[in-house]
């Protein structure tokens, strides 16, 4: 049977959250999935926090515990350059969980001397990437057997080898709480089974008739029979590009123009893997600090290509630069990482031809490559009270809410009946509401006019109100002191037979009118 | 001397003679109008043509909505304010509508380079120079787009100055606004006028 070599590093998905977080490992960190604990670390485990304990309770026992959601795919991020360290050593590694592999132990044995002398050389090449000190490492035959021999292993004896034939006898000393299906432990116990040893004594087919095909296979690995073999996992191919700028480049269009080789290389690649990108992340690192300096995701409806990757690099550093500015230092280094990508199969134009959408697309894509990011908008209604908020203008691009974000189909008591207007000012301009004399009309705390609106001045010139109603109160998310509206509305139609919408906040303001 | 007066004639001539073509070269592709329209555009807007639709967005849109429906795509240009949600009542299809809100420099060449795949634009006239509107003119006619605008254009095929004649269902401090009723007067180059009647609501 194949000799294995299984690496287990204990608290892993802690580890990776406490790197993720940029937290201080000493400090108490419990990692929650579905309402209780999954996971402790030391310092919470010694104030009572242990796995399977409700998150209400391990607060109470700990009240200055850090609680984050179980996240697998943060575990596996953050255990991609362990992955990566492993190779090094001993190629060919089977991740069976992130925090636990196995490779197989014949080959680095004879290369580096003995099974002693490899897993040696690979725990001291493992210590300290990604902030690992405990290691355990545990040779035996077959997978199971490794992979519990590597967990049964203490912190003062990180290695634990099982000599070849004796996997079967260290298997039957174990408990049966190494068992994955807990149920099946459970039943077991209640069979008078302490061990398992005793479960692996009972004959294969009544352990089949009774368990099924779940009862078997742990059946057999408690046997020491090898069920699933090794498969050595093909690295996944650096997908990730970069472009280094020395020395750093201040102005948009060089950076840009540096980076049209990189980014030919990067759909290059994917392309040769068959592979598309919809969505990446792109992050620009500045001389000022070695730190980033920003990133952000950029999304596109079907996926990229080299130009229009540029263009995103071009759009993220315009963008920074007409806000407050974290590009001013000279740009030392841009990244760009894919998010989302997909088989380049599913997205393969028609024997005959892009279809017409894909005309459109590649027209209006290249308006706004020539206008910018925020050029050329698609639109959708929304739900809201306010014409600006049921109003939904996103980048050519960018996704639209969903039907069920929109929210559109909701009452939304105070919106506006009847019409709609055909123009809603994005920049609404002050107006002026003035009753018979001429005076400013305005709102009582009670949500009263003042007087009648009898003239309306859009601008200097003034105009007799032939037709009002309202004021209609808009009152919205008083709760939330930023999002939190205390408008009334206006609907006025003046001797130019032209009908407005105001809002009273302080002052009139045209919200729309009927063109 | 008898030159000039030899070439008089054929000037008119071959005047008429574009006129026809002209024509029919975009007696095929139609655009759909409201049937409110249908008396004065009684083949709907012609295809590769420009229309000035001046005092009313709203009549702009209806006649973008009439060809969204036919499902085609539409584009609105140099109008940040456009309301969306009025188009959408009246029949536009938001999800095949290009909004470019701010052209600036570039509005003649975003509407060339628009009509490669919309066949209906709605645009601000921008300030252009002659010679731009004349390549713009022959861009519209040799991809059959037709160009909407909301304002006077030099060389518009019609011109539609509308006039409001009415507000319903808003009074002095109650209601709402409920309908409106416009006044169109068609004025075809070269041609005689025609008022016509159109309710929004």
């Amino acid at each position: 049977m194949t000799r294995v070599l299984a690496l287990w590093c204990p608290g892993w998905s802690l580890l990776a959250a406490s790197l993720d977080q940029g937290l201080d490992p000493d400090l108490p960190l419990a990692l929650t999935d579905r309402g209780r604990i999954h996971a402790a670390s030391s310092a919470a485990a010694e104030e009572g926090v242990a796995p399977g304990l409700r998150v209400r309770e391990a607060q109470n026992r700990c009240p200055h515990l850090t609680l984050l959601p179980h996240d697998t795919v943060r575990d596996e991020h953050a255990f991609e350059p362990v992955l990566r360290a492993i190779d090094e050593v001993i190629p060919g590694v089977d991740v069976c969980r992130p925090g636990l592999v196995a490779v197989r132990a014949a080959g680095p044995s004879r290369f580096y001397g003995s099974e002693v002398a490899a897993a040696r050389e690979l725990a001291n090449h493992l210590r300290g990437i990604q902030r690992l000190i405990d290691l355990r490492i545990g040779i035996a035959d077959g997978r199971y057997s490794a992979e519990q021999a590597a967990q049964q292993t203490q912190a003062s004896e990180p290695l634990r080898i099982i000599e070849p034939g004796g996997s079967r006898a260290f298997l039957a000393a174990l408990p049966l709480d190494v068992l994955d299906d807990q149920s099946l432990a459970t039943v077991l116990r209640r069979l008078g089974m302490t061990s398992l040893g005793d479960f692996a004594a009972l004959p294969a087919g009544q352990v089949r008739a009774r368990f099924g095909e779940a009862g078997r296979r742990a059946h057999q690995q408690a046997n020491g029979l090898a069920v699933a073999p090794l498969v050595p996992a093909t690295p996944p191919p650096e997908l990730t590009r970069q472009v280094d700028f020395e020395p750093g480049l201040d102005r948009v269009d060089q950076v840009a123009f540096g980076c049209r080789t990189m980014a030919t290389d990067f759909i290059a690649t994917l392309t040769g893997q068959q592979l598309v990108c919809s969505q990446l992340r792109i992050t620009v690192f500045t001389e000022r600090s070695s730190r980033a300096a920003g990133h952000r995701v950029w999304t596109h409806p079907r996926h990229f290509t080299s130009t229009e990757l540029v263009d995103r690099i071009r759009w993220q550093l315009q963008g920074a630069e007409s806000t407050d500015s974290p590009l001013t230092a000279p740009i030392t280094r841009v990244e760009v990482e894919p998010v989302a990508i997909d088989s380049a199969s599913s997205h393969a134009s028609g024997l005959w031809g892009d279809g017409p959408d894909e005309r459109i697309h590649h027209t209006v894509t290249r308006i706004q490559s020539r206008l910018g990011h925020h050029g050329v908008l698609s639109s959708a209604v929304g739900g809201g009270r306010l014409l600006s908020e049921r109003r939904i203008l996103k980048p050519w691009g960018d996704a639209l809410p969903t039907v069920r974000e929109r929210r559109a189909d909701q009452p939304w008591p105070g919106s506006l009946p009847g019409l709609a207007p055909s123009l809603v000012f994005i920049d609404p301009a002050t107006v002026r509401v003035l009753d018979a004399d001429r005076a400013e009309v305005r709102l009582t705390a009670r949500g009263e006019l003042t007087a009648e609106p009898v003239w309306f001045a859009p601008s200097s010139e003034v105009r007799r109100v032939t037709a009002w109603a309202g004021p209609w109160p808009i009152r919205q998310r008083w709760w939330d002191p930023r999002q939190r509206r205390r408008v009334d509305r206006l609907q006025l139609v003046d001797d130019h037979d032209q009908a407005w919408l105001l809002l009273f906040e302080d002052n009139w303001r045209a919200e729309g009118r009927y063109d | 001397m008898s030159s000039a007066v030899q070439t008089a004639p054929d000037l008119a001539d071959l005047r008429a003679r574009v006129r026809r073509l002209e024509s029919a070269s975009t007696a095929v592709a139609r655009v759909p109008v409201p049937p409110q329209l249908t008396s004065a555009f009684p083949h709907g807007l012609r295809a590769g043509a420009t229309y000035s639709v001046i005092g009313s967005l709203t009549l702009a849109t209806a006649l973008l909505a009439e060809s969204s429906q036919q499902g085609t795509w539409c584009g609105v240009v140099g109008l940040p304010d456009f309301g969306v949600e009025a188009a959408a009542r009246m029949g536009v299809d938001l999800d095949r509508l290009i909004l470019v809100p701010a052209a600036g420099e570039q509005w003649a060449s975003v509407i060339a380079a628009l009509t490669e795949v919309v066949p209906v634009i709605l645009a601000q006239p921008a300030r252009v120079a002659p010679h731009e509107v004349a390549r713009l003119n022959a861009r519209l006619r040799e991809r059959g787009s037709t160009l909407l605008l909301t304002d006077a254009w030099p060389q518009a095929t019609a011109t539609l100055q509308v006039t409001t004649q009415g507000w319903e269902g808003l009074g002095m401090g109650h209601g709402h606004l409920t309908r409106r009723r416009l006044r169109i007067e068609v004025t075809h180059r070269g041609s005689t006028t025609r008022s016509l009647q159109f309710d929004a609501s």
